[in-house]
């Protein structure tokens, strides 16, 4: 189970553990953001400083219905204490969890500031 | 069951296809994930089920790729070792979500993550590995795990390979059991390129135009929602159902390709954070 917690900015926190290719590890804290539909967004920086591999460039619509061109990486995250290797999209905003990294989770949330985050994991 | 076609650049010799499909045998039992073979369509592999009983190994390839799994096995005789022979040949099957879930788990326990495992068990134990696999090699001290799990434990830790390890022509049967497009050659996320070379809009402008000359007339009416990875410097492409998989075997057949786009077909992108899917034909 991944626990996180909603914050004064009504965004469900979540924290995430993250692995490079060589071994480098970051613990971050990611919002839950169920109107993207890929995996995981990541700061350019943070892209560079775990040395994540180029995977390809791609597509995707912003919220406002334009679309944008992103470089897309290959990360391991550590999903309810289980590394899964997933795409992130390297984006300069706060990390994203998106549905696909959500996929055969439940997921519940205290809509209210500093109400609790579960995701219980299929695991 | 037909073997069909995986489309892909005409230049691809990923996969022995023709080989294939002389194998009468191969093709009745290929239990493998062949693109499009949605999970419960795995039930057209459980008349092979009768194979995984406790008498019989299982050589079984997990491919991790996002968040889908991809997993062929293919069982010995009862009571023989495992051996080349079993590649390629007679019996071929696929766990089920749960059992190659449970193995998943305990062959990346063992590795401590990764990407692409083949890891060898006994099917009738995977059952029992459901609980923590012992951490330490042998770990007989450790009376929390019974000993069947300490045995099973402790094949998988031998037992667990490199994919390279394995021998070449072996490997290739696996990917031919696989269909091709999905069990490739293991190409792990730090062997991607770093960086690519071509700046992201011209990567963008050369792969969309690519796919709209080249590809987009192939895959739309079949592969809807599937990703194409294109190599913009070479047009050589490929369709797999997740961007990791489709990079990763775009790579397996073209190492050298740095500049690579993809597109989800029939959706003007892959992802969207607009809270829906746009079709492609819609936009």
């Amino acid at each position: 189970m991944i626990e996180g917690v909603v914050n004064s900015s009504y965004e469900a926190i979540v924290a995430l553990s993250l692995r490079g290719p060589d071994g480098d590890a970051r613990d971050i804290e990611a919002v839950i953001d169920t109107g993207y539909n890929g995996f995981l967004t990541l700061p350019p920086r943070l892209v560079a400083e775990l040395r994540l591999p180029f995977v390809t460039s791609a597509q995707a619509i912003l919220a406002n219905g334009s679309e944008e061109t992103f470089d897309v990486h290959s990360v391991t995250v550590l999903w309810d204490s289980h590394p899964v290797a997933v795409d992130a999209y390297a984006s300069d905003t706060t990390p994203l969890v998106g549905m696909r990294l959500l996929d055969q989770c439940d997921v519940y949330v205290q809509v209210r500031d500093g109400g609790r985050v579960l995701i219980e994991t299929s695991n | 069951m037909v073997w069909s076609d995986t489309p892909r650049s005409a230049d691809s010799d990923a996969t022995d296809l023709p080989a294939a499909r002389r194998s009468r045998t191969l093709r009745r039992n290929s239990g493998g994930y062949r693109y499009g073979m949605r999970p419960l369509l795995y039930g057209s592999a459980h008349h092979q089920f009768k194979y995984l009983d406790s008498g019989n190994w299982g050589i079984t390839c997990i491919r991790q790729s996002g968040s889908t799994s991809v997993r062929g096995v293919a069982s010995g005789d009862a009571g023989r070792k495992p051996n080349r022979s079993c590649l390629g040949h007679e019996h071929v099957s696929v766990f089920t979500e749960a059992e190659a879930s449970l193995l998943q788990r305990c062959a990346m326990a063992v590795r401590g993550g990764g990407y692409l495992m083949l890891a060898l068990a006994r099917v009738g134990t995977i059952a029992e590995l459901a609980a923590p696999v012992p951490p330490s090699r042998g770990s007989r001290g450790d009376r929390r795990a019974s000993p069947t799990q300490h045995r099973a434990a402790g094949l998988i830790r031998r037992r667990v390979w490199g994919p390279f390890a394995l021998p070449r022509h072996a490997w290739f049967g696996l990917e031919r059991l696989g269909g091709g497009a999905m069990l490739s050659r293991h190409t792990a996320p730090r062997e991607f390129a770093m960086t690519a070379r071509r700046p992201p809009e011209e990567r963008a402008r050369l792969g969309e135009a690519i796919y709209e000359r080249e590809i987009r007339k192939q895959v739309e009416s079949l592969y809807h929602g599937a990703i194409v990875a294109i190599d913009v410097n070479t047009g050589h492409w490929v369709v797999a159902d997740t961007v990791l998989g489709a990079a990763e075997l775009l790579r397996a057949q073209r190492p050298e390709a740095t500049d690579v786009w993809s597109v989800r077909v029939g959706h003007r992108a892959v992802y969207s954070f607009a809270g829906s899917s746009v079709r492609r034909d819609a936009g």
